[in-house]
């Protein structure tokens, strides 16, 4: 067995993927909700007959409504032909033990020996692949289970609304429009007959709307624009850092007017991710002329781009695992064949967004700018009052020793209360989420901690 | 009588009559023009008020409100024969949010405003609004916003602009029969021939004395200077002119209210005859909107329409070459006239205004120099006084 076993898992993963998305075409429309839960679980211990390697067992086992597409004998045999190193069944002893994977109906299982360090390095790409398929197909829950030398760490990755109050953790999308892209000549002559079309979507996270006046700011601290792409089957395109520098996205004005809103933003091409976020295809910085306040709510741009395929010439779209392997090795040629329409695309949402952001900025700091004006105009008639009672009253109202003590308080209470006050947002709540699910051609109801690590006010 | 040099007041039989059935209203109950006296003390107890619930909504965590009155609401205006333009006790109010970046900048500069006008009232000092205005340009970007805010502050504390030690500047002059003495303790002797700035403090004028028989309100300087120059107020003697110049400050306003207060006496308005003039004598006898909530103590319905009048293009047959044909901005003006609730009860009001909006012409003062140059002063204004040719 001579490929990396991460790459046995993807294509694994990428075939499974595949199939539940596209066989739903055959099924009522609601199918496209079929829940269940699909298991990845690796088993990592040490050899005692190969000296630096480790023996590693994968199960991927599944159970719920989503079992109904997968155990069918097409299915199994294509799964036979295409991954002859699988065998169907749970490899005995193996995999995580609290999950049960021998009651499930659906189980592929493969075993091999690896350097450790591969092992480990693998592990953390196979996390970051379920995480990222997690985000789109929301229906299904993600178990990612690692057992190393007994020691088990899991992972469950559900993309669901998650209304915890006052903060909203949700990724508000705003949707761009669908374009159709051409299909270069090397990628039909290798027999893609369908057609493929991108919507781009855009957000800024954490979502700001529950915090109107608190002033916010895309950060420019580190990387802050996103790019995600995913394939027709919701599954992301994954780019090497080489694909990224000669890719459609390596100038940055194929997004947004920068200038116009006093960005500069350059491509990164290491991209780099924390491990609990979604690590993205590409990642760029951003500098600006914009004042750096520390207390300002930093902000991360997310774009969204989704490929979507279909066949005029059928009535089920059938794109297949060899389809996604034509599309991602040409991919920037695609992009490139409809460049203009493409760039228009991107830019009309990503500039909608920075509009958007530019002008609530303008709100906040007009209002930012009237609150010392309010604190000084009290605290100037509350010192110089003659009347005791007054000024005790509004002293004691803020819990200040002195007028002095006073002026002080009463700056810090306008920005708290005013600055950092909660308003409940209609945007936030849960039922927008459905207008993304008839929208999009994946299903997605993101949550901010997917994309980013800022601490919420609370 | 046009050539005399001495006014035979006893041809003026109908003036006199006008100043008995005047007299004979007025001393029936109104509203007293100065009921508002407040200490400074007052005043003061008054702003903290309004500081004291800011403070104790900051407290509590909610951001603080102010509640202000729409002054310029026409549905919280209520029309009374004896007041004018009266703010309702029960008016509409709107919400200036401190959490709203729209209102946000108006509540922050309500509060400086506010703490200028303790500052001032602490310390005994008065400003114009024109003053406060250059304490802070940058923030209050232009005139209006403080005029705004000191109207609203006054209608919410329910404290003429006075009492907050805020002055307005006087545009006004005044001429004719009339001597007092400022609160400064300066004395002012008008005469036939010289004028007088309106005081800027007109509360504060002391033994105020005169023997006019009436006092012509003119609209605009141009024509108060040309009857001071025809010696209108000599020939007319003893009369009082005064001008506001335009649209009338309220100094001009409560000087007006205060000559009215003291002597009673007949008092005319000469405007142009268009929508614009028309509006102007109103301001003087009814109020306008947004100072509703200061009616009490502006206004004078007792005001009477003496000229130019739309019916007297043909009754003088006044050549068509000097009258204008009204535009539409005239024409919109006229309408919305014709809507305010005290034309309902002028129906010789309503009729001039009908007049004109039939004919759709205009004409200002300066037609009547067609028949001759002093025809106003001479002819015109005698005229008119002689024979009742008021409204």
């Amino acid at each position: 067995m001579d490929k990396v076993w991460s790459f046995l898992s993807f294509q694994i993963l990428e075939f499974l993927i595949i199939q539940l998305q596209y066989e739903k075409g055959e099924q009522s429309e609601r199918s496209s909700m079929l829940e269940g839960t699909l298991v990845i679980s690796v088993d990592i211990e040490d050899s005692l007959q190969h000296v630096n390697q480790s023996h590693c067992a994968i199960i991927i086992s599944a159970k719920g409504d989503l079992c109904h597409n997968l155990l069918n004998d097409l299915i199994l045999t294509e799964i036979e032909g295409l991954l002859p190193f699988c065998q169907s069944g749970v490899l005995s002893g193996r995999g995580c033990p609290h999950e049960s994977l021998h009651t499930m109906p659906f189980q592929l299982s493969f075993q091999l020996y690896e350097k450790s360090e591969v092992l480990k390095e693998d592990c953390a790409a196979i996390k970051q692949f379920i995480h990222r398929i997690s985000l789109v197909h929301t229906t299904t829950k993600f178990h990612y289970c690692v057992k190393i030398n007994g020691n088990i760490s899991a992972e469950t990755y559900r993309s669901e609304c998650r209304a915890v109050m006052p903060s909203c953790d949700k990724i508000h999308l705003v949707i761009g429009e669908l374009v159709g892209l051409f299909i270069p000549d090397e990628v039909a002559e290798r027999g893609f007959t369908g057609e493929l079309s991108l919507i781009p979507a855009v957000s800024l996270c954490p979502c700001q709307k529950s915090f109107p006046n608190q002033p916010a700011n895309i950060t420019t601290a580190s990387p802050t624009i996103y790019i995600f792409l995913y394939d027709p089957a919701g599954l992301p395109v994954l780019f090497s850092a080489e694909e990224i520098s000669y890719s459609f996205f390596e100038d940055p004005s194929c997004l947004a007017s920068w200038g116009k809103y006093a960005y500069q933003a350059t491509l990164n091409s290491a991209v780099y991710c924390k491990t609990d976020t979604a690590k993205p295809e590409i990642q760029y910085s951003l500098r600006t002329s914009h004042k750096q306040d520390p207390d300002i709510q930093e902000q991360t741009l997310l774009l969204f781009l989704f490929l979507g395929y279909s066949d005029q010439f059928q009535d089920k779209p059938i794109y297949s695992f060899w389809d996604r392997r034509a599309i991602l090795s040409h991919l920037s040629p695609i992009l490139f064949c409809s460049e203009q329409a493409v760039k228009r695309a991107i830019q009309g949402v990503v500039n909608e967004i920075l509009e958007q952001h530019y002008r609530a900025s303008q709100e906040q700091q007009k209002l930012a700018r009237s609150l010392p004006i309010m604190a000084t105009a009290i605290s100037r008639i509350v010192s110089s009052s003659t009347d005791g009672k007054f000024r005790r009253k509004c002293l004691h109202s803020l819990q200040a020793a002195d007028t002095q003590e006073f002026q002080e308080t009463i700056t810090e209470t306008f920005n708290k209360v005013i600055l950092k006050q909660w308003k409940p947002s209609h945007a936030c709540e849960i039922k927008k989420a459905s207008f993304l699910l008839n929208t999009l051609p994946t299903l997605l109801v993101f949550s901010s901690s997917d994309f980013c690590s800022a601490p919420f006010q609370s | 009588m046009a050539c005399s040099t001495e006014t035979d007041w006893s041809l003026f039989t109908l003036l006199d009559q006008h100043q008995l059935a005047l007299r004979e209203t007025s001393a029936k109950p109104h509203v007293a023009s100065l009921s508002c006296e407040m200490s400074s003390s007052e005043v003061l107890r008054a702003i903290e008020n309004v500081i004291e619930d800011v403070v104790m909504s900051l407290s509590t965590n909610k951001a603080p409100i102010l509640i202000l009155k729409n002054r310029s609401d026409w549905g919280n205006i209520q029309f009374k024969d004896a007041v004018g333009l009266q703010m309702i006790p029960n008016c509409t109010t709107r919400k200036i949010r401190s959490d709203n970046p729209k209102s946000a900048p108006k509540f922050a500069l309500f509060l400086k405003i506010l703490s200028i006008i303790y500052k001032m009232v602490q310390t005994n000092i008065y400003a114009t609004k024109r003053d406060i205005f250059y304490t802070d340009t940058v923030h209050f970007g232009n005139q209006r916003v403080v005029d705004n805010i000191i109207n609203d502050i006054s209608c919410m504390l329910k404290i003429p602009r006075r009492m907050l030690h805020i002055l307005s500047t006087s545009k006004g002059c005044i001429a004719g029969n009339l001597s007092y003495v400022e609160e400064d303790g300066t004395k002012v002797n008008c005469t036939c021939s010289t004028t007088a700035p309106v005081p800027s403090n007109v509360e504060g004028i002391r033994n105020l004395i005169t023997d006019a028989k009436f006092i012509l309100i003119i609209e605009k300087d141009a024509t108060f200077q040309r009857l001071l120059d025809d010696n209108f107020c000599s020939k007319m003697s003893p009369s009082i002119i005064i001008t506001g110049k335009g649209v009338p400050d309220i100094n001009t306003r409560l000087l007006v209210r205060k000559l009215w207060d003291t002597c009673h006496i007949p008092i005319f308005a000469l405007m142009d005859a268009d929508p614009h003039g028309i509006e102007i004598m109103c301001i003087y006898k009814y109020g306008s909107v947004s100072m509703s909530f200061e009616a009490h103590r502006l206004t004078v319905p007792a005001i009477r329409w003496l000229g130019l009048l739309p019916s007297d293009f043909y009754r003088l047959n006044i050549p068509k070459c000097v009258l204008i044909p009204l535009t539409k901005q005239d024409q919109s003006k006229l309408a919305s006239l014709q809507a305010r609730p005290y034309i309902a009860h002028q129906s010789a009001w309503k009729k001039e205004l009908d007049i004109m909006e039939t004919t759709k012409m205009k004409a200002e003062i300066q037609a009547l120099t067609s028949f001759s140059t002093d025809y106003l002063s001479r002819v015109y204004l005698p005229n008119k006084l002689q024979f009742g040719g008021w409204i």
